[in-house]
């Protein structure tokens, strides 16, 4: 399975004016996708509530979010993905469903959305919005791969991650923006960790744009359990901030002999779990 | 034919040579200048001090507690209320066995040239180290299970004496405590009157634990102390999030946690272990280390004490941190426990909470009801 993540940088957001701008700019990293022949591909966290932005230049970031349409953006990408075999994460959009609006991802295979994950956990800032949060985690089965789907928040609780680690998630995709100021400690503590700890792979793409006066960072990484990269740093690639697409081939039989070396699930102590309270609803 | 139960006999030699009796009679002759906690503790000026050491096989139980009462003195002389001792805090009493130093030493070697074949390690080699390191396990689990019961006594005998006499709280470091036939690795905490206070048995086991027949755990205790409360898990449960996740709803505020890692040490590999589980947990993390070589067996790992990224001056989640994985240190940091609290509200990224996702987490995460 050849994976492929997009970081595009502040002065690159700044550029797109419209909607169909961002639609390009998409296109244009598809194309590159297909010609390295990827079968997997993460955009940015966000990307599609900029373009709901874009699509309602007057609108306040409130305005936004109660008005949270995601259909356009989706339909768009779907079109994208009938022209190019390739399976897409479109980045994460605000959709609103039943007057609750939801950070939202999904999975797009031939025009098709294949998997749909709402954000399970809120930051600070999207619970003073009002925001509503997922309550379920599905998996997508692509080629005898387990997919899931990560939103932003959701990799700093390991809940969520173990979760899927233990339906069988072979590789999350994980599109990411954070506020506040840039701390490659925050993103480690994130995601990194999470693979450190389930032993899957991930592919995350990090937004480093604005939505209103709000700044997003984040970098865009592929991890793998410690013991099968190859300065046992836990990263495949990463764009480092100085590229703008990453790719890499994630050979499963590694992963399970990397596995094999340090198996955490398999010391997992359910009897003991049994003593977290709150996980059963008290 | 006389049957020789070599664990028999070697307990027996234990019991001798780790003496109540000698223990309580040395400890009087250390003439340490007896202090009381210090009244204006407060859960906002709690100082921790981590003990980073390394192993070193002693001929005598007194040389032991000469190590353990410097690290202390160090402590209590820095004004520090608690001090934490490592995994395996006992490894050095093997020291006492008759032979040991000639048979670790075989052992020692026999294990770097297999760390220097490393690198063109072929299948071959592979079942050789398997099969040196089934004999080292034996070796080790009769071991363990002979010196468990005289271990337990001393190392918290002594522990108690010194705590009383410096006024200090002190985590005892890990040790076997053997239950009928069971072993486990347990540590225990004790007060600045000499009390125990609690024992906490290990919950998650390395492969090496389960190969030499040490059992886990299934339930964790927290320690109300007067600044603060606390749980005491061990190394390895600090891979695993449900650790600090427990730790949080039974009200912790820190974690004390003893380790010592038997593989070579890097930032990456340490990076999986307690530090992020403070970051998602928002609790303190009090962190001891016991490196060097014993039996064949290389231990790393760096002391250090942990909290919430932006409660930290470099936002790096560090308070303190041992400069090397390798050597004798102390770690103190200061902690406030009323500040944890500030930082619970204020934080960004953690502290959500989703009913309804966690109402069955259990059941359908673990499968389990």
């Amino acid at each position: 399975m050849k994976a492929a993540s997009v970081e595009w940088q502040k002065n690159e957001w700044e550029k797109i004016d419209k909607p169909k701008t961002l639609v390009d700019k998409i296109k244009e990293y598809l194309e590159k996708a297909v010609k390295e022949q990827v079968d997997i591909i993460v955009f940015p966290g966000f990307t599609g509530c900029f373009f709901q932005q874009l699509s309602c230049p007057d609108r306040s970031i409130m305005s936004l979010i109660n008005k949270a349409d995601s259909r356009e953006y989706i339909e768009q990408v779907k079109e994208l993905s009938r022209e190019h075999k390739i399976a897409i994460c479109p980045g994460s959009y605000w959709q609103k469903e039943s007057n609750n609006i939801y950070h939202e991802s999904c999975l797009i295979i031939n025009g098709e959305v294949q998997l749909k994950q709402r954000q399970i956990y809120l930051a600070r800032w999207e619970r003073e919005l009002g925001f509503s949060r997922g309550v379920k985690i599905e998996l997508k089965e692509i080629k005898d791969w387990k997919l899931a789907l990560i939103i932003s928040t959701d990799v700093f609780y390991p809940q969520v991650s173990r979760m899927a680690a233990l339906k069988g998630a072979d590789i999350v995709l994980s599109p990411v923006g954070f506020i506040g100021e840039k701390n490659q400690a925050l993103q480690i503590s994130g995601l990194w960790q999470e693979i450190q700890q389930n032993q899957f792979f991930a592919v995350e793409s990090g937004f480093n744009g604005f939505l209103r006066e709000q700044s997003f960072w984040g970098e865009s990484v592929i991890y793998a359990p410690l013991e099968m990269t190859e300065k046992e740093d836990g990263y495949l690639e990463r764009s480092s901030g100085q590229q703008s697409f990453i790719i890499t081939e994630l050979d499963n039989k590694k992963r399970r002999k990397a596995i094999s070396k340090f198996d955490v699930l398999s010391q997992l102590n359910r009897e003991f779990y049994q003593q977290m309270k709150m996980f059963r609803g008290r | 034919m006389i049957v020789v139960n070599i664990e028999v006999l070697i307990e027996k030699w234990f019991n001798k040579k780790i003496s109540l009796e000698r223990i309580k009679k040395y400890c009087q002759q250390l003439r340490i200048e007896r202090r009381g906690l210090s009244e204006d503790i407060t859960s906002e000026n709690i100082r921790v001090s981590c003990v980073q050491r390394q192993i070193y096989p002693v001929k005598s139980i007194e040389k032991y507690i000469d190590m353990l009462c410097g690290f202390v003195d160090e402590a209590a002389k820095e004004g520090s209320h608690l001090i934490i001792f490592p995994e395996y805090n006992f490894f050095d009493l093997f020291g006492l066995i008759p032979g040991f130093s000639f048979i670790n030493q075989i052992l020692n070697k026999r294990a770097v040239k297999v760390k220097v074949q490393d690198k063109d390690k072929d299948e071959e080699k592979d079942r050789e180290e398997e099969s040196h390191s089934k004999g080292n396990n034996n070796f080790l689990a009769t071991i363990f299970k002979a010196t468990a019961k005289p271990v337990e006594a001393g190392i918290k005998r002594i522990i108690s004496l010194l705590a009383k006499e410096y006024g200090i709280y002190i985590y005892t470091g890990s040790y076997i405590l053997k239950e009928k036939d069971t072993i486990y690795n347990a540590g225990s905490l004790f007060g600045p009157d000499g009390n125990l206070i609690g024992t906490q048995k290990k919950m998650h086991l390395t492969d090496f634990e389960v190969k030499i027949g040490i059992k886990r755990a299934s339930k964790m205790e927290v320690y109300s102390l007067p600044f603060g409360k606390v749980v005491c898990p061990i190394c390895m449960d600090a891979t695993y999030f449900e650790t600090f996740r427990i730790a949080r709803e039974i009200g912790a505020d820190m974690v004390i946690l003893p380790i010592a890692n038997l593989e070579e040490y890097s930032t990456w590999k340490a990076l999986r272990g307690i530090w992020p589980r403070v970051q998602e947990s928002y609790l303190y993390g009090i962190k001891s280390s016991l490196n060097g070589w014993i039996a064949g067996m290389h231990f790393t790992g760096k002391a250090g004490t942990f909290a919430p990224l932006l409660m930290t001056e470099k936002k790096d989640g560090i308070l303190s941190l041992s400069p090397s994985y390798e050597g004798n240190y102390l770690i103190t940091a200061d902690i406030n426990v009323k500040r944890l609290y500030e930082a619970r509200e204020k934080a960004e990224y953690h502290e959500d909470k989703n009913a309804e996702f966690e109402k069955k987490y259990i059941k359908r995460t673990y499968g389990i009801n």
